[in-house]
């Protein structure tokens, strides 16, 4: 005969089963935002998290610094080969510039530098390693809201999926549950961006008529309504046409270093559908 | 970061499942499957994945370490490292399977199923060094109560 603390043990852990299949269940139709307990337990275990990623960065740049020396003279001369390079690109740019500036005026389209962007840190990175998100010091009390657009100086870098007051989480564009609406620069065929790891993403749903080449920038095509139009995506790299399928198979390596967040740039841009959903969705 | 060059990569050590271990050996099953399910919790606050993935995850890595503590001996040092090896290549299984079972986009290689391999032989390697720390920091803080 089972004793009472044995029956008493096997209902806790059936309990404890029990709420983790609900929480399972309950996301099961996609993504949902912190609700105030977790925010709460965010609140106090991010500053921990903080400390401790501080430290690690310390320690990184210790070890880089004093012992990582042995290719900088190499490193040196490459480097200034590539910067004579691209002083040269600068100049055409400058004129490229110049040139869409004045139709950006007479078509009065805005672009990025109008919109207003606050600063974050990142703090943190995802603990599984299964999923590619961050965890920043910038929350509500910023003025951040719900799938915001976050970027950088090289370009996407993902969106707020979760937003606590001091803390808010990237799903970054190389999460594979991560989409983006791009276009290619060059021909303007879109495609949509979906993450496959940190070095290589992939184009889905790009027709086997487009005009797509190794070496075409993507960039957002600004439908959707999260990202404003033209932030640099990435790269194309491959390029496939495989019998018997519908669309082209289109590997991206990402305009942004994924593996040196430290300082993002959030665009402080309303979702448009954020006024027809509620917080439970 | 440190974490992304691929040696690196295959020297991850579970840490959540080493804890789980030593806590087993020494306090009460029921508050160690507590503490298993409230760090799933916590990572799944963190994690991009579904809130309730990794708790439940990591309450089923309890119950296997659980059930190969049986025939294995958990207070040998031998038996840590195999009970380790064990539920941390189980627990890499069991999220692949999780992965299927709830349609998640996720994409595995060659190289993924050699790191599973690879956390599990780390874990176990390095679990006795950090029950020995531990085991130090117990009695150090079992000192200051003591006053000694």
């Amino acid at each position: 005969m089972l004793s009472i603390k044995r029956i008493k043990i096997f209902w806790i852990w059936a309990l404890l089963i029990f709420i983790a299949l609900f929480f399972i269940s309950a996301n099961l139709g996609g993504k949902r935002s912190w609700d105030p307990s977790e925010q709460l337990v965010i609140e106090i275990i991010a500053p921990l998290q903080k400390f401790i990623n501080e430290t690690i960065n310390v320690t990184e740049r210790i070890w880089l610094k004093y012992f990582g020396l042995i290719n900088t003279h190499n490193e040196n001369i490459r480097m200034k080969k590539e910067l004579d390079s691209l002083k040269m690109e600068n100049y055409l740019y400058q004129e490229m510039l110049a040139a869409n500036q004045r139709l950006q005026q007479l078509l009065q389209f805005r672009n990025m530098s109008d919109q207003p962007v606050i600063a974050a840190q990142v703090i943190g990175r995802d603990p599984t390693g299964w999923f590619q998100s961050v965890i920043i010091d910038k929350g509500k009390n910023s003025g951040i809201k719900l799938n915001m657009p976050v970027v950088n100086a090289e370009g996407v870098v993902g969106k707020l999926v979760s937003v606590s007051y001091n803390y808010s989480k990237v799903l970054l564009i190389i999460d594979q549950n991560s989409s983006v609406d791009c276009i290619i620069q060059r021909s303007r065929d879109d495609g949509i961006l979906k993450g496959l790891s940190s070095k290589v993403c992939k184009l889905d749903y790009v027709l086997k008529s487009s005009d797509v080449h190794v070496g075409d920038i993507v960039v957002t095509s600004g439908l959707g309504g999260i990202f404003p139009k033209g932030i640099p995506v990435g790269e194309v790299t491959d390029v496939e046409d495989p019998p018997g399928e519908l669309f082209k198979d289109v590997k991206i390596r990402p305009a942004v270093d994924f593996s040196k967040l430290e300082e993002l740039l959030i665009i402080l841009k309303e979702d448009p559908l954020a006024n027809y959903l509620t917080d439970e969705d | 970061m440190i974490q992304d060059h691929a040696i690196l990569k295959l020297i991850d050590v579970d840490i959540v499942v080493v804890f789980i271990v030593y806590l087993l050996m020494f306090y009460g099953e029921m508050w160690v499957g507590i503490f298993a399910f409230g760090q799933g919790l916590i990572i799944d606050i963190f994690s991009g994945g579904m809130l309730g993935l990794f708790a439940l995850l990591y309450l089923i890595v309890f119950f296997i370490i659980k059930i190969v503590s049986r025939p294995l001996d958990i207070y040998s040092i031998t038996g840590q490292m195999a009970i380790i090896y064990i539920a941390v290549l189980l627990k890499n299984i069991l999220m692949v399977l999780f992965v299927y079972i709830f349609s998640m986009e996720i994409a595995l290689s060659f190289f993924d199923f050699l790191v599973f391999i690879f956390s599990a032989i780390c874990s176990g390697l390095l679990a006795p060094i950090i029950f020995y720390l531990l085991n130090l920091l117990n009695r150090f803080s079992i000192s200051l109560n003591l006053g000694i």
